[in-house]
């Protein structure tokens, strides 16, 4: 239980198409603009702000340092995470339950369009090792990831695909969404280009620009802010093995640990049943499978047959990323905290041609950073 | 991502060369290679042994001092068939002129893997769980150039 209920009041995000034609500041500009404007607060309201943003994902050292002005942030308490933006919203979470600060706002943004594509995640590996060697790199350790879990499950390729086609067909209802693709099957996805084996064109995110923000309150000014606000009811965040050589890689223990302490706060006793929709940060089609299983929506070896099952699909009884997830637009340091605001807008009945049936009382949203989601954050949202 | 035409753009390099050191265990673990061996770490509270070696458990929170000769054979524990490589200009995937092995190997007596090349392989030869050796260059000088790659061992 938190001492202090707390809200989110106001959501915004940017499109995920490039931004190559506009600037890094006027596209956090806009998602910060239209999230006050949601709010109908000005700048003067808020207490405090926390961007997730990387210094080399921007080329500019102490990134946020820039961003001041169109975060809203300009002479207020302000700081940043070099994570993903559910860390973001995390720590934004504990400044407002400090009783320091009542409003806060969350931003997460990148420009995939001005970074050099896969290098700065190389960059987090180990110097001595595995950075000089120069095998590992996000898309080829997602690769050993995938066969490892197949192996140890027997899951097939095809079975690893239907993530990839429940997603992009959900994604074709996303307004936002980069990637989407309402005629996708099986076929196409085995059919895209093969880049490390078994993990194909359509089995990753596509390289994205964009912004995403959200507002947080306290109980008492939430109320004023908004009729339907989304209360944050648990939190769980985890960090796992930095090595990939040291961590079993067919599972995600920081997920299952993170999830564990998000359910033990929100009370969540058995989450296929308590939770209503979840939006899951996935880079990889093979990782929602895995997700599945740390976030206990399954057993271990399981999340295939969750999936042909059709529980997560947009007509099941427990949809899992709706919006199209991390395979439909992965702005980096964005991901997670796109992944929140689009389960407060499916509890809202705000996702209008995405919006799951049977009107939503209880989201999960979940947050990744790192190789192989080395660390994980999970939030329990409730209307 | 679509290509936005017309944009007027600036190239803004970062060619900054940061000189780490590789620190004493690292350097003990290459100085292995000498010998063609993999030498690990065993971490005093859960026994667990490191390769490459490292200075503290995480699991533990332990400083791990006991140095354990590994040989250079191992096991493959997961795989992934490179058809491209990360581009080390502009970051991109390109792609190779020949599919590349890329391994989790797990050196013989160790808890943990490395994570290498397998050569002198079809790719539809490589299993989970198939013993691998390390190939060794000609001239070794205890670098991390001193290990090739792996090839199954028979």
């Amino acid at each position: 239980m938190m001492d202090r209920r707390v809200a989110i009041v106001a959501y915004a995000q940017t499109s995920y198409e490039s931004k190559k034609d506009q600037s890094r500041e006027m596209m956090v500009y806009e998602a910060v603009r239209d999230l006050l404007e949601m709010a109908g607060i000005s700048k003067a309201e808020v207490d405090t702000v926390v961007s997730a943003q990387n210094d080399y994902l921007e080329g500019r050292t102490i990134s946020n340092m820039r961003t001041v002005g169109p975060l809203a942030a300009f002479m207020k308490d302000e700081t940043k995470v070099e994570m993903d933006g559910a860390f973001a919203a995390f720590y934004a979470l504990a400044r407002v339950l400090s009783g320091v600060h009542d409003i806060a706002i969350v931003a997460g943004e990148s420009m995939a369009s001005c970074y050099p594509a896969y290098l700065p995640m190389t960059w987090t590996l180990d110097p001595s090792f595995d950075r000089p060697n120069g095998f590992l790199n996000e898309v080829s350790a997602a690769a050993i990831q995938a066969g490892a879990y197949m192996e140890r499950y027997g899951v097939s390729e095809e079975q690893v695909a239907g993530v990839s086609v429940k997603n992009l067909g959900n994604a074709a209802k996303n307004p936002y969404a980069l990637r989407k693709m309402p005629d996708i099957d099986i076929d196409s996805v085995m059919g895209s280009r093969m880049l490390y084996s078994p993990i194909r064109e359509l089995n990753a995110y596509p390289l994205t620009d964009g912004a995403c923000a959200l507002l947080l309150a306290a109980e008492e000014k939430a109320s004023e802010i908004t009729d339907k606000p989304v209360w944050i009811e648990g939190v769980g965040n985890c960090h796992g093995y930095y090595h990939l050589g040291d961590r079993d890689l067919a599972g995600c223990d920081s997920l299952k640990t993170a999830a564990e302490a998000a359910y033990r706060m929100a009370g969540i006793k058995d989450p296929v049943k308590d939770i209503d929709v979840a939006e899951v940060h996935e880079d990889y089609s093979h990782e929602e499978l895995i997700f599945y299983e740390a976030l206990g929506l399954c057993k271990e070896g399981e999340g295939a047959g969750l999936l042909e099952e059709g529980t997560t699909a947009m007509q099941g009884s427990l949809p899992v990323n709706p919006s199209g997830g991390g395979l439909s637009a992965n702005p980096m340091c964005a991901t997670g905290l796109i992944r929140i605001v689009e389960a407060a807008m499916q509890l809202r009945g705000e996702a209008g041609e995405h919006q799951v049936p049977g009107e939503p009382a209880v989201a999960l949203a979940h947050g990744q950073n790192g190789i192989c989601a080395q660390q994980n954050a999970v939030f329990i949202l409730r209307r | 991502m679509q290509d936005v035409e017309g944009v007027v753009e600036l190239s803004l390099p970062m060619d900054a060369a940061f000189n780490w050191s590789v620190g004493a265990y690292m350097e003990r673990f290459f100085g292995g290679f000498k010998h063609k061996k993999f030498l690990g770490i065993k971490c005093p509270d859960c026994g667990k042994v490191f390769v490459p070696p490292r200075m503290i458990c995480e699991d533990c929170f332990a400083e791990t001092e006991e140095w354990l000769e590994l040989g250079d054979e191992g096991t493959v524990e997961g795989y992934t068939v490179a058809y491209v490589k990360v581009d080390e200009k502009t970051g991109g995937l390109a792609d190779l002129d020949e599919p590349e092995i890329i391994a989790l190997i797990k050196p013989e007596g160790a808890d943990t893997c490395l994570i290498h090349r397998i050569a002198e392989a079809n790719p539809e030869d490589i299993e989970v769980s198939m013993r691998v050796r390390a190939v060794w260059a000609e001239e070794i000088r205890g670098e991390l150039a001193d290990l090739r790659y792996f090839k199954p061992a028979t």
